[in-house]
């Protein structure tokens, strides 16, 4: 045990005595802190907070994934191995588990940051859920912002976040429609396309796929959703025209 | 009361005034009544006046508490500093920056200047 962590001491004696890796390292934590000032000082909508709270992860797992990648091509003996070669497993590794641990963390901060939602509104997506026959309806949270905006997370424990400015501009009816927009992402399961689409941006700048097409069909089934619900598109189309000014 | 230090580092827009204006005028109020308000003379939506709010709260210009109503969740916003204050304040970092900038000489002037 002891030497196991004494042999791990003098790896990570040698790596951070390569002062490219350790510029590197610093770097990635330097943009790590950088994101949460950014994201805590300046006035970003949810989503751009959410795409910063991914990054940050990232960043975060970029300095372990480098090191473990660096010693364990010492271990095989590839040693010789450049660190450009090195970066370019690094980073689609760091991207691939930044995703994953990001799915699994963001909605766990969202949630932190917010009420519950135990009045009209919880009743509203419990029926609507119930009406649905989803196994378990989404819990709904109550975002500390006077910006109209409006998100879900999915995951195991799927939520809804909606902010106090949202339920200031909107009518009852436009709530609605916007609650039941982000219940049919729920339903699609399609939290996890977003955060995808992102990494695929990030490892092919020229994607086969198209990224923000499959975004935009996966909006429309939800909006579409909502209408046959409530019988007229009428309701959500105003919502999303006043939160869009 | 909200610190010296905390207050507006830059100019106000026009919306931004509009709703201050208002705020002045009406004590606490709801971004509804703010909307009603400036409405006719600033036409703008009243999601506009909600995110404009919401950034004069993160800049610490205006406070707000939640309240329940029979619309449901709303905030009551009201502004950190009187009419006077906030005059007070924007005069008194305009005089800094100049001091700052030219020193003595800005001194001297307003000595002779201002000199009862």
């Amino acid at each position: 045990m002891w030497g196991m962590l004494a042999h791990l001491g003098s790896a990570l004696d040698l790596f951070l005595a390569d002062s490219t890796k350790t510029t590197l390292v610093v770097a990635a934590i330097v943009s790590a802190v950088t994101l949460i000032w950014l994201s805590r000082n300046l006035d970003f909508s949810a989503k751009i907070r959410s795409a910063f709270m991914y990054a940050h992860v990232a960043l975060l797992l970029f300095p372990p994934v480098f090191f473990a990648t660096t010693l364990s091509c010492k271990q095989v003996g590839l040693c010789e191995v450049g660190l450009t070669q090195t970066l370019l497993f690094v980073i689609p590794i760091t991207l691939i588990l930044g995703l994953a641990f990001g799915l699994l963390i963001v909605p766990l901060l969202h949630r932190l940051r917010s009420q519950p939602e135990s009045g009209k509104w919880q009743r509203f997506v419990n029926g609507q859920s119930d009406r649905l026959g989803l196994h378990k309806a989404p819990d709904v949270f109550i975002v500390d912002s006077g910006r109209p905006e409006a998100f879900s997370t999915g995951g195991l424990k799927p939520a809804m976040f909606i902010s106090i400015g949202m339920l200031e501009v909107l009518t009852r009816r436009q709530i609605e429609a916007v609650l039941l927009h982000e219940l049919g992402h729920i339903q699609e399961g399609s939290h996890a396309l977003k955060p995808i689409t992102w990494l695929l941006r990030a490892l092919y700048p020229e994607p086969v796929l198209a990224p923000a097409a499959i975004v935009a069909e996966e909006e429309r089934k939800a909006d579409a959703f909502a209408a046959s619900v409530q019988k007229t598109d009428v309701h959500l189309n105003r919502a999303k025209r006043k939160m869009a000014e | 009361m909200v610190k010296q230090s905390d207050v507006v580092n830059e100019t106000l827009s026009p919306l931004e005034s509009a709703i201050l204006e208002a705020l002045w005028q009406s004590g606490e109020s709801k971004v509804r009544d703010i909307f009603q308000k400036i409405k006719t003379k600033n036409p703008c939506a009243q999601s506009s006046v909600a995110v404009t709010l919401d950034r004069l709260y993160e800049r610490k210009l205006v406070r707000r508490t939640i309240t329940t109503g029979r619309g449901g969740l709303a905030y009551i916003y009201s502004t950190c500093l009187s009419k006077d204050e906030f005059r007070k304040s924007l005069a008194q970092q305009a005089v800094d920056r100049i001091v700052e900038r030219f020193g003595e000489s800005a001194v001297s002037y307003f000595n002779e200047k201002y000199r009862k």
